[in-house]
């Protein structure tokens, strides 16, 4: 009976053990679970919005506030390539708000530096260079509208978002911003502060041309696709997993052509014309056809690898040694227990035997909680991502008259072949126009954005629910991604 | 013994069950009335409402205070609107938001000593007074005048602000500075200056840095 007692506390042990293990390593908090919501509330939801993006704003309401920001900025630049601008608009000053909001005594904020708590469970605000493309596209949606005083706020804003590079030479130096706070301004004719904001931009980028001053139409193509997050490093060690980026696309250039009208001169007045008779007819304006490469503005890519190590990686780190330090702990103690039970099976004597299956009994409890312990520890960076950028943005001014409607953009391999050709129409407000083409698609393929919800959901097919939810399926309410309760 | 494994088995579970959020209890928040004037829930180092209050506020005293504008014998015609008030901050606002409520401020605190021109209605009163010349409409009953009022003076100014981050520590520190100016309308002489300024700095959590 003694005996079989002592035999049988490790294997409740190992069972304990292991059913502790298991339940911290299959740690999923709420906030990473889509949510269910009632089929009318989804329909009110997506009245407004576009057919072609009615699954992305579904997830977008199932995802809720983690994935707010992020959900905003994928869909206001896909609404926005749609010709939305007033849903993209409403889409990006909700991801700057959230952007803009200071995370201080925040629980989520706090939960996600917990030890057995992934990065990914935070809002998402995204890294500096997903925060300035967000500053971007508002600027944009002010320039289309006119507004070219809070253009100009927005590219500024933007340029701060890009002030924490780890080394010196590569804070705020997104050259994207200072151009277009150059342009916005002079649009909005203040030349002086136009000077000060291409002073800026030459300060960071010594190549690309500055506007002439006469120019009034700046064309903008984005060419190739987002650069992609992961956490690097091996699964099974108990290094840090730090975010890394990778370029996803080839590199592809910008060529723009366009007809030019140059007006006729006036025609000569005709001599002894009688009275009354009718002047010459007007000569039509000469067409000039004229192509030109466009200069790059900013390479997206690079600004999202120089910004060099993040503050947070340091809670990464601290996470990652306690895996390591659990692990020791684990291996030994299970050395430990395995040479105890060796004693108890080799001693004659019996009080050695018990004393040394006890001790063997603790130590092996005592492995695999630590164990379990560094199987749960999330050292894993947050790899959610926008995934509809673009790689690099080029940008050619042009001094065209306002016959000129449209721009034709060849997107070139770096072979020289064209890829894809783009017809861009040209949209005039106050003093400027803007021509604006995104290359690769801008309606994300997957309605869920990279590594936004656990990968089991990742994987479900998103299908918008019928008048009637699927039985046994709760339904709760959430809050939708703009802040509006929904039940 | 026994105990022993009594207490980690029941100290295992009470770390798995910790480590893991299972249910999202936001208990949520109820719509509530805050207070513009004060800061509210949602702070960032822009210009907020109550900074809008509090310069516009401060404005309207100041100018009252001004004798060509509060205590002239005819009362000066003052145009008050964004047409000349210019935002060069990091900072996306509606202008109209500080003049409209420093021109409604004023109005009423001014009570005649001021009249106020309404240049950005001019479109609208010039359509109605063309009405009523073609006779599409009567004449209603206020006496017609010869043409819309002139402005004396107008008001100009500009936003700006300078912005600055600590990238070892991610604090983030703006200074808002806002001139207001009156302008005679005839000479461009500025009759009135004054300047509201204000710094913000926040930090964001290590997990956003």
């Amino acid at each position: 009976m003694g005996r079989a007692k002592r035999a049988g506390v490790p294997v409740k042990c190992l069972v304990a053990a292991t059913m502790g293990g298991a339940l911290l390593s299959g740690c999923v908090t709420a906030r990473e679970q889509e949510q269910t919501v009632k089929p009318e509330v989804v329909r009110d939801y997506l009245a407004d919005k576009p057919g072609e993006l009615h699954r992305h704003f579904y997830v977008s309401l199932t995802q809720g506030q983690r994935n707010r920001v992020l959900n905003d900025m994928r869909l206001g630049l896909a609404a926005y390539s749609l010709g939305q601008t007033e849903l993209s608009t409403r889409l990006f000053d909700d991801a700057l708000q959230g952007i803009e909001a200071v995370y201080a005594n925040n629980e989520n904020a706090k939960a996600a530096r917990q030890l057995f708590v992934k990065e990914a469970v935070k809002d998402f605000k995204g890294e500096p260079y997903e925060r300035v493309m967000a500053y971007y596209y508002r600027g944009l949606l002010y320039m289309g509208a006119g507004d070219y005083e809070n253009a100009r706020a927005s590219f500024k804003g933007g340029m701060l978002q890009d002030a924490f590079a780890e080394e010196e030479q590569n804070r705020a130096d997104f050259s994207l911003m200072p151009y277009l706070q150059g342009w916005s301004a002079r649009c909005a004719g203040n030349p002086s502060l136009a000077a000060e904001d291409f002073k800026e931009f030459r300060d960071v980028n010594k190549d690309t041309p500055l506007p002439g001053d006469k120019d009034n139409v700046l064309v903008l193509v984005e060419a190739g696709t987002a650069p992609v997050k992961f956490s690097a490093g091996d699964a099974n060690s108990a290094k840090p997993r730090y975010l890394k980026l990778l370029r996803a696309s080839p590199t592809e250039t910008a060529r723009v052509s366009w007809v030019d009208l140059i007006p006729a001169p006036p025609a000569p007045p005709v001599k002894n014309a009688k009275k009354g008779a009718p002047p010459p007819a007007a000569i039509a304006p000469t067409q000039v056809p004229r192509t030109m490469d466009a200069p790059l503005v900013e390479d997206i890519f690079h600004q999202a690898v120089t910004r060099g190590g993040r503050e947070f990686d340091s809670v990464l780190n601290g996470k990652a040694q306690f895996k390591s330090g659990a692990n020791t702990v684990g291996n030994v103690a299970l050395a430990g227990a395995g040479a105890a039970a060796m004693i108890a099976m080799t001693s004659g004597n019996s009080a050695i035997q018990q004393n040394a299956g006890a001790a063997g009994a603790a130590l092996l409890l005592v492995g695999l909680m630590a164990k379990a312990a560094a199987e749960a520890a999330e050292p894993d960076a947050d790899t959610r991502y926008w995934d509809n950028l673009p790689d690099r943005v080029y940008g050619l001014p042009l001094t065209l008259n306002d016959g000129v409607n449209t721009v034709l953009v060849e997107f070139l391999a770096p072979d020289g072949t064209t890829v894809r050709t783009s017809e861009v129409a040209i949209k005039r407000a106050g003093r400027c126009g803007l021509a604006w083409v995104h290359g690769a698609p801008a309606v994300p393929p997957n309605p869920r954005a990279p590594y936004s919800a656990p990968p089991e959901q990742m994987a479900r097919p998103v299908i918008l629910p019928s008048a009637a939810p699927p039985a046994g399926i709760p339904v709760t309410a959430v809050s939708s991604p703009n802040g509006e309760k929904k039940e | 013994m026994r105990r022993l494994f009594k207490m980690s088995t029941v100290f295992a579970a009470g770390l798995a069950l910790t480590a893991c959020q299972t249910v999202d209890n936001t208990a949520g928040t109820p719509t509530t009335y805050v207070d513009p004037g004060s800061s509210g829930p949602v702070r960032g180092v822009g210009i907020e409402s109550q900074d809008i209050i509090s310069m516009t506020d401060q404005m309207m005293r100041d100018m009252l205070t001004e004798p060509r504008l509060a205590s002239a014998a005819t009362p000066p015609h003052i145009i008050i609107d964004s047409e000349y008030f210019q935002n060069e901050s990091s900072s996306r606002l509606n202008k109209n938001s500080i003049t409209d409520r420093l021109r409604v401020s004023l109005n009423r605190s001014a009570q005649g000593r001021m009249q106020f021109v309404g240049r950005h209605y001019a479109d609208m009163v010039a359509k109605e007074r063309e009405l009523k010349r073609q006779g599409v409409v009567d004449k209603a009953t206020v006496p017609g005048a010869k043409a819309q009022k002139g402005g004396d003076y107008r008001l100009g100014g500009r936003i700006t602000s300078l912005d600055s981050r600590d990238p070892r520590t991610g604090m983030i520190q703006r200074y808002n500075q806002i001139v207001f100016e009156m302008v005679d309308l005839e000479t461009a002489e500025i009759i009135w200056s004054g300047i509201y300024e204000f710094a913000k700095s926040a930090q964001d959590d290590i997990i956003y840095r």
